[in-house]
């Protein structure tokens, strides 16, 4: 990293604040992503002045980290001190998995292709202590015995996969992105290459995990931080609860990451953990979109997935984002602008982006958020296959069953009363039946895909 | 507020026009917010935040940004209705709490920013026999858990701002700007010279710009931080700081010499640490000592350096 000349720096230092201090609700708004084009722009401008604003936006962004349990404060500090066990003590095992499944591996690969491995990578997953919701991963039950008998195959396939990507790892214990291993892998390993069901796994972890403390769900509620990763945060959490922060740490590795504070223990750990995502959503393709025995055609099932089918995720600051590398770009997803059945608001968001699109600085981040169209914050998305479901902030649900190109607006609802809160967690077991939870605690479900709910006790 | 500043029409009709979505959105029955308050509610943000004459259509597509469910709860509290402070304690007490926590890193300073914070919500001042809240001052345009870290963050930033690294850039600074006093020659021209430089380059930087520049030089923000403040990926912030770093030093390299220094003479002085610059003036300084008289010219210079170094004085009292 070039360093500015000290002088600059001074320079800098001088400069004057600019006019008076954007009240709490800007910065807010500012931090959310909620701001239009031009008062962005101001206050951008008074940051770009103002130390003291720069430090409340650093304080008060949402950031994924330990979470201290409602019992007690003193807690905090413990759960800190508790991680560098539980992080090597995992760390070993995820190796010895690892190492053991090499030689399998090879002789399993271009048989069996993505289904095996992933419907083994499930059965994995419960041993390693993982609570994972039953929602994206029901294979049909001859699958999942299929999965039990093979789970040492499953735990071999994950270690091969994991070694593939932990080689090329020369930054400094960063996971490599898509250049890594996996691709050499038969029937793909697919680095990181996990589609929408990974996050509605994880999604669905957040919800499973909630009471622990030292658990980082209630941040994967806030928003899965995907695509800016906190790792070092990250990293102390994943001790403690296991996969989800790993799947997450995965995806976020999959962007060339350059973090300040090196993570060195990622990558033996998080790269085995990565691989769950991909199963899923190859468990969930398979079942939903072909037979489960369709092994012969799973490996071409999941070449055929990671072109068209992206994978969705959330980022720190509510935005929907989607990637169809595997996670290498990823675009922001505002379904107002493809709303069909808002009819007002979208058509009125679209007209005020052609309004104000010349007026609103540019971007040079290319963060489209940034433009006058005010997406809703998204804390939770869940997908599978083409079918995916958004939610967040004022329990808006999105749901499209194109991959994201046409959504409608759900507005889950029974005997008159509506959700509370945000939807912090979406959870769909296939294209009919699903559940949301709110970050009020509410829990509603649907059995016909969302045209009627049910508020649960 | 209504009296005392016309409401555009334009608000007024879209208010209306919204008042029963939003009503519904934000379940104001429930939490006791009647319609009338409500929609006065809408209007004062829609104005605070508007133009002076906003089209209908912008007011419409302001006020469907809002937070409206929690803005109603927040106003709710504010008017001191229990049902609504019984949900706002339900949501958000303990979120205080934590996110006092996570700003202040420290059991009992957490602690007392959060009951700071906590009083004020609940509106321990009266003015007039009415109970003053700081969530009166919400405004929807961001979640009010934002708005909650935001405020604690605020308070934070205002009471121990002393304690934070930002001064010992400070200090640094100081000791630069010291040297503007000593007068000698070859100090000053190339300063004056690579500080318009310096001052055009960054002027001609946007606003964003400058903002990762502060955070990340001044502030120390890390990478993944800035990447958060901005909402944007940390490669970006990566390259984009990287970026800026290189065509910072381009500019002002040819800026400067573009006011006649030569590419050698500029890029001495824009590497010169400001604080080696003190090494010239005390070896020029030690130089004159015996030659000049006792005089008031020679102990402004040694009086400026008192202050910024009392180590360098020594050698000069001697002779």
């Amino acid at each position: 990293m070039q360093d500015v000349p000290q002088f600059v720096v001074a320079r800098l230092q001088e400069k004057p604040v600019a006019g008076s201090h954007p009240d709490p609700d800007l910065l807010t708004a500012f931090v959310e992503q909620s701001l239009l084009g031009g008062e962005r722009a101001r206050v951008m401008e008074h940051l770009a002045a103002c130390g003291d604003c720069r430090n409340v936006i650093a304080l008060a962004v949402p950031v994924t980290e330990i979470e201290v349990s409602p019992a007690g404060l003193g807690r905090f500090r413990s759960g800190w001190l508790s991680l560098p066990f539980l992080r090597w003590g995992a760390l070993a095992a995820g190796i010895a998995v690892v190492i053991g499944a090499g030689v399998l591996q090879f002789s399993r690969s271009n048989q069996q292709g993505m289904v095996t491995s992933s419907h083994v990578q499930q059965a994995v997953a419960p041993p390693s202590g993982l609570n994972q919701a039953p929602s994206m991963q029901t294979p049909a039950p001859q699958t999942q015995t299929l999965m039990r008998k093979k789970e040492l195959l499953a735990s071999n396939f994950q270690i091969l996969s994991a070694q593939k990507r932990a080689t090329p790892a020369s930054r400094d214990g960063q996971l490599p992105g898509r250049t890594g291993g996996g691709t050499a892998i038969g029937g793909g390993v697919f680095p990181i290459g996990s589609v929408p069901g990974a996050s509605g796994h994880e999604t669905a972890f957040a919800s499973d995990l909630q009471s622990p403390a030292a658990s980082p769900n209630p941040n994967s509620a806030t928003g899965q931080p995907m695509n800016t990763p906190s790792s070092s945060e990250m990293v102390e959490v994943q001790a403690e609860a296991g996969a989800i922060a790993q799947n997450q740490i995965a995806q976020n590795q999959a962007e060339p990451p350059l973090n300040d504070r090196n993570v060195t223990n990622l990558t033996g750990f998080g790269v085995v953990k990565a691989k769950d995502p991909v199963p899923d959503q190859a468990a969930s393709n398979s079942t939903a979109a072909s037979q489960p025995a369709a092994f012969a055609a799973a490996p071409m099932a999941q070449s055929v997935m990671v072109r068209s089918l992206p994978r969705w995720s959330v980022s720190a600051s509510g935005v929907l984002q989607r990637s169809f590398d595997g996670g290498s770009t990823w675009e922001n997803v505002n379904p107002i602008l493809n709303t069909a059945s808002v009819g007002n608001r979208g058509a009125m968001q679209s007209a005020n982006a052609a309004d104000a699109a010349g007026v609103g600085q540019a971007n040079k981040t290319g963060n489209p958020v940034a433009s006058p169209n005010p997406a809703p914050l998204f804390r939770a998305v869940a997908a599978a296959g083409p079918e995916v479901w958004a939610g967040g902030a004022g329990s808006v649900l999105y749901h499209s069953s194109d991959g994201g190109i046409r959504w409608s607006l759900l507005i889950p609802s029974a005997a008159g009363t509506v959700p509370t809160g945000d939807i912090v967690s979406i959870q769909f077991s296939d294209p009919l039946h699903g559940k949301i939870s709110t970050s009020t605690a509410e829990l509603w479900t649907t059995s016909d895909a969302g045209q009627t709910w049910q508020k649960q006790p | 507020m209504s009296a005392t500043k016309p409401i555009a029409v334009s608000v007024q009709s879209a208010v209306s026009e919204l008042l029963a979505e939003l009503q519904a959105r934000g379940e104001c029955e429930k939490i006791g917010l009647s319609r009338e308050a409500f929609a006065t509610i809408l209007c004062d943000v829609a104005i605070k935040y508007l133009p002076a004459e906003p089209s209908h259509s912008e007011a419409r597509t302001f006020l469907l940004t809002l937070r409206v469910e929690e803005l109603a709860l927040a106003r709710a509290c504010a008017a001191g209705h229990n049902a609504a402070w019984d949900i706002f304690l339900t949501r958000y007490r303990e979120k205080l709490y934590q996110s006092a926590l996570r700003i202040a890193r420290e059991d009992s300073a957490a602690r007392d920013l959060a009951d700071t914070l906590y009083a004020e919500l609940y509106g321990t001042a009266t003015r007039e026999g009415q109970r003053v809240s700081k969530l009166s001052s919400f405004t929807g345009r961001g979640s009010l858990e934002g708005w909650l870290r935001t405020v604690l963050a605020q308070e934070f930033v205002n009471r121990y701002r002393r304690t934070r690294r930002l001064v010992s850039l400070e200090e640094e600074g100081e000791e630069g700007s010291q040297f503007a006093a000593p007068e000698t020659e070859s100090v000053q021209s190339p300063d004056s010279r690579l500080e318009s430089a310096t001052d055009s380059a960054l002027a001609s930087l946007s606003s964003e710009e400058r903002m990762v520049l502060a955070a990340y030089f001044l502030d120390g923000r890390t990478l993944a931080e800035i990447a958060r403040m901005l909402g944007v990926h940390e490669s970006t912030v990566s390259r984009k700081v990287d970026k800026l770093a290189k065509s910072l030093r381009k500019k002002i390299l040819s800026h400067m010499m573009q006011q006649g220094m030569a590419r050698r003479q500029a890029e001495e002085a824009l590497d010169v640490d400001v604080r080696d610059l003190r090494l010239d003036i005390r070896r020029s300084l030690t130089q004159e000592a015996p030659r000049a008289p006792f005089s008031q010219k020679r102990q402004k210079p040694v009086e400026a350096r008192t202050q910024v170094d009392p180590g360098a004085v020594e050698p000069l009292r001697e002779p």
